[in-house]
């Protein structure tokens, strides 16, 4: 006779692999809290929000860092959105069956390339051109502007095609009826019932942009300073940690994972935005939202010896 | 029938979706103006591919492949240019077999339409919408509550709306989509009373599966069979005096 193996076994063994990745994301947290958690509280938020970062004199200000990763991310939107968006528009709405099936499996594949190749693509072909004819050193937050937006387009363009193709066919059908033209059915009619899934593509292609640091690190020179104009060189969030996580030591360290802290709350506030637009903040945000708050208790308990 | 100078008139009319066969095969048939023109048949006879096709969304939509000719007043409609089509469409108002009012406000529905048309100035708006919903015998119900949302309105109120929507273009032929498939006998009366009463205004057809709607409302009756045109007559000769013996069954409901 052969083994079979009990329905309940492979359940529950089944539902154990699932629950690993929230596991994992749970573990992710804690450790980035206790790591980084200590030293927000040694220097206080207002240190640690000021524009001062100099570690060898123990100055851990991420101010130019959030400017540098606010810089390159919105950049990055006024690039990717309107684009990422008229290309939904086109793949959803407008191209015959044959451009779409070579334009859907072009955007995967813009989303499957590695970073670091973006990366060497912009050094390459990118800096020069910034380079000659616009000017400055060519690394500078334009170019990593430029670089993110690409980089966000299958985020933004994937999402806005769902959200399109979510408008049911009777909104068409009658817009069409009623004597509106394609492109007026488009805009009067089908984004605006489409708007609340636009806006959570916006908001994960922010995060995406946000969160990016290879080919970040390659394109926007990383200087620490404040920009004055998209030519200068800028440093992001991610690029801190990247850049210096391999010789600190000690609070320099703590101080690079409190910037992972930032980072953390900051996709997290992005992720549960994209949700709350798109209708969906149920079982699934409510994790997300207790993780926040089991975290930022975890914080408390090692703060406090420290204070005696 | 006067089909001297017929308001619409279908000329060997075939259509087809993608390789498949067709859906309509070499229909000729002329529809008098200001009368009301039944289409019955069983499910998959092609009555409703001929109705989508009179105001071009197969082509747009389906992706149909239509040959023959739909003559508006003279002219081939499938001629239309792309930039023709919207406006043929407020000739030719379609309401479909589930209401399809837009995602806003009753109001918004209404003017959707003639807005498109290039219809301006609040005044003008507001007759055009309280005339179409008198005239859908819809404005007591809905006066109150224009600015709600249209899909707040009943099944029925959504269809007599969407057909509101219709008469707020001024349209020359409505074509209606098995209107009252889902709708209570009381919507389905008040439907086929305004009908009646708009046939001075409108030339209608109507595609059906309740035969029995099909003799209470049409002037003239076509009875479709697999997408041949089986039989087309007046409404009384077609049910009381069938020359085809398939009409006489279906209509008598031994089949379908």
């Amino acid at each position: 006779m052969r083994f079979r193996l009990p329905e309940k076994v492979v359940e529950r063994s089944l539902l154990l692999v699932a629950m690993s990745s929230v596991a994992i994301l749970l573990l992710i947290t804690v450790f980035i809290f206790r790591e980084g958690g200590p030293l927000l509280v040694q220097v206080g938020l207002g240190n640690f929000f000021s524009g001062a970062w100099d570690p060898q004199h123990d100055q851990y200000g991420i101010a130019l860092m959030v400017v540098g990763s606010f810089a390159v991310t919105s950049g990055a939107l006024l690039i990717g959105v309107p684009f990422g968006i008229a290309c939904a528009i086109v793949l959803a709405e407008m191209a015959p069956p044959r451009a779409r099936s070579i334009l859907k499996p072009a955007i995967e594949v813009l989303a499957g390339i590695p970073s670091v190749v973006y990366g060497f693509m912009g050094i390459v072909v990118l800096l020069p051109m910034i380079r000659t004819h616009i000017g400055g050193p060519g690394a500078s937050a334009l170019a990593g502007s430029i670089i993110l937006g690409i980089m966000v387009l299958p985020t933004v363009i994937g999402i806005s095609v769902d959200a399109l193709q979510a408008v049911p066919r009777s909104y068409r059908e009658a817009s069409l009826a009623l004597g509106a033209t394609q492109w007026q059915t488009i805009r009067r009619v089908v984004l605006p019932a489409a708007r609340s899934g636009i806006v959570a593509a916006v908001i994960l292609g922010m995060g995406r942009a946000v969160g990016e640091t290879m080919a970040v690190i390659m394109v926007a020179g990383n200087s620490v300073q404040m920009p004055h104009s998209p030519l200068d060189s800028v440093r992001t969030l991610t690029a801190n940690i990247a850049l210096e996580m391999g010789y600190a030591a000690g609070d320099h360290r703590a101080a690079l994972f409190a910037t992972g802290i930032v980072l953390f709350v900051i996709i997290m506030i992005l992720n549960t935005l994209a949700n709350l637009a798109r209708g969906r903040l149920k079982k699934r945000s409510v994790v997300v939202v207790t993780l926040a708050a089991t975290a930022a208790d975890l914080v408390k308990p090692r703060a406090k010896p420290e204070e005696q | 029938m006067s089909n001297a100078h017929p308001k619409l008139d279908l000329c060997e009319l075939t259509i087809r979706y993608g390789e498949g066969p067709a859906v309509a095969r070499n229909i000729s048939l002329g529809i008098a103006r200001n009368s009301i023109h039944a289409f019955i048949g069983p499910a998959g006879s092609g009555k409703t591919s001929i109705l989508r096709t009179i105001n071009l969304l197969s082509i747009d939509v389906d992706g149909a492949t239509v040959t023959g000719r739909v003559l508006l007043d003279g002219q081939n409609v499938l001629e239309a240019t792309t930039n023709a089509r919207a406006e043929l469409r407020r000739k030719l108002g379609m309401a479909f077999a589930t209401p399809q009012p837009l995602p806003r406000s009753i109001y918004e529905n209404l003017v959707f339409g003639p807005r498109l048309a290039g219809v301006r100035g609040k005044a003008v708006l507001d007759g055009l919408v309280e005339s179409s919903l008198r005239a859908a015998q819809l404005w007591d119900e809905v006066k109150d509550r224009l600015t709600h949302s249209a899909l707040a309105l009943s099944g029925g109120q959504q269809q007599r709306l969407c057909i509101a929507r219709i008469i707020a273009l001024e349209p020359e032929v409505i074509l209606l989509d098995e209107p009252c498939s889902g709708l209570d006998p009381i919507s389905t009366l008040k439907i086929e009373q305004m009908m009646q009463s708009l046939k001075s205004r409108f030339t209608w057809i109507i595609v059906t599966n309740n035969t029995k709607q099909a003799a209470r409302v049409s002037d003239n009756t076509a009875f479709f069979l697999l997408g041949d045109l089986i039989e087309n007559d007046t409404t009384d000769k077609l049910f009381t005096a069938p020359v085809d013996t398939r009409t006489a069954d279906y209509i008598e409901g031994r089949f379908g």
